[in-house]
């Protein structure tokens, strides 16, 4: 039996070093956390930077979170429609950290789609937790893989899915004007079932 | 003719002793402005526990008569709050070995000011270190352990130079105004976002003090 991929932390350490590199490539952070949690990338990546908005559907964790960064501008409920709704708009976002516990396209579609003032340079930091379903061919039933799978057949997505990440990133991204400059991708986690990423977006 | 030789200008030694003290004998710096991370301190930590001390952390004696009286000849640590923290999270009679310094109140800020950032300006020479970590990673011994995965997983996190450009993927993005956008509106949420925007304040509690006091100036102030 495969390891729940929710309950996987093996990661935290990619996770925190990509957001790290990342974080060299933007002079003054303004950070959007998309899913808070419990706070421990804050704790080992964010302390320290004032400007932030942290989305969280869970209460309990929304309290903790509004203690635990004063400054930041702290949203309980479903990210999805809270970013569609424009939530954190009253700051230029220029570091989206983007952590769902399955796929990450529906948020960063609401978060493209909505209305609020764009950086010349903008950082995405994402763990996807798609490619287990991928794997055991289930693409066909993703809408945010339609499409895709005529280009690759359903059976191979999972083998090109770093590489499905970069596209499906250029083409959100290019819907408010950027252009990816930097890239990396690489599946990690329990028997490689997740899968970071990271770009820097420029204006183009 | 005997060529002179000029003498270069000798930088001054401002050290003035090294000791070594207890952790709790320490007095932080009050104008350290450098926020230590979770994943810095952990790693320090576990530098120090691999290796141990390797460099002091610098104390300023403060003797000079611009020394304000409550500032004066008080020992005040100048760089190293972290190890200083971290050892004493270890036990507060664990010593921590010091240089100590004797400078004037400009002199301490301006080192307090520059000393990371100075070191951080360095850049990377990324063969040079791979070389370097490629040299010590590979063994048994837990560092070069350590250094190998430090090695892979900072391959893995590194981001590279995206060579074409302009080009968004390979697909045709079609009419963007006939695309469909999975957005569900809040409403609550939206007008409150707008009202945010509209005070034209960058700071969020700002901008609620802002729309507060502007209902109750409407509700005649009450």
């Amino acid at each position: 039996m495969g390891a729940d991929p929710k309950k996987d932390n093996s990661t935290l350490k990619l996770k925190v070093q990509l957001r790290i590199n990342l974080l060299k490539e933007i002079k003054h952070p303004v950070i959007l956390e998309t899913h808070g949690g419990w706070g421990r990338v804050y704790d080992l990546v964010y302390r320290g930077i004032p400007d932030g908005v942290v989305l969280e559907k869970d209460p309990e964790k929304t309290l903790w979170l509004s203690t635990q960064r004063p400054t930041w501008s702290v949203y309980e409920g479903d990210c999805i429609r809270a970013l569609a709704a424009g939530a954190g708009s009253h700051l230029v976002v220029n570091f989206v950290d983007v952590d769902p516990y399955g796929e990450c396209w529906p948020v960063l579609d609401a978060f493209f789609g909505s209305v609020r003032e764009w950086p010349d340079k903008l950082a995405i930091a994402v763990n996807d937790g798609l490619l287990q379903k991928l794997r055991l061919h289930g693409g066909w039933n993703v809408s945010s893989m339609a499409g895709i799978v005529a280009m690759y057949g359903n059976e191979n997505l999972h083998k090109h899915y770093p590489e499905i990440c970069q596209m499906l990133l250029k083409e959100k991204a290019a819907q408010v004007g950027y252009r990816l400059k930097r890239w990396t991708a690489y599946n990690c986690g329990h028997a490689g079932q997740m899968t970071h990423f990271a770009g820097l977006l420029v204006k183009s | 003719m005997p060529t002179k030789k000029v003498k270069p200008t000798a930088w001054r030694n401002r050290i003035v002793g090294h000791d070594r003290k207890p952790a709790s004998w320490f007095l932080l710096n009050p104008d350290n402005w450098k926020i230590h991370p979770l994943l810095q301190a952990e790693a320090l930590d576990d530098l120090l526990s691999k290796v141990g001390w390797v460099g002091e952390v610098v104390v300023n004696k403060r003797t000079s008569e611009k020394w304000t009286e409550a500032q004066r000849n008080k020992p005040t640590l100048v760089d190293g709050h972290l190890r200083v923290q971290q050892a004493l999270r270890r036990g507060k009679v664990l010593r921590v070995p010091l240089v100590y310094v004797d400078l004037e109140p400009d002199e301490e800020r301006l080192v307090l000011v520059t000393m990371d950032p100075i070191g951080t300006m360095a850049q990377t020479d990324d063969e040079k270190l791979g070389e370097l970590l490629a040299g010590m990673a590979g063994g048994e011994d837990p560092i070069n352990q350590m250094l190998g995965d430090l090695s892979r997983e900072a391959d893995m996190t590194r981001l590279q130079d995206i060579e074409e450009d302009g080009a968004p993927g390979g697909r045709d993005l079609g009419d963007r105004n006939l695309a469909i956008k999975p957005v569900i509106r809040l409403d609550e949420l939206s007008t409150f976002e707008k009202a945010i925007q509209l005070t034209g304040e960058a700071n969020r509690g700002k901008a609620i003090l802002t729309i507060c006091s502007f209902y109750i100036e409407q509700a005649g102030g009450k």
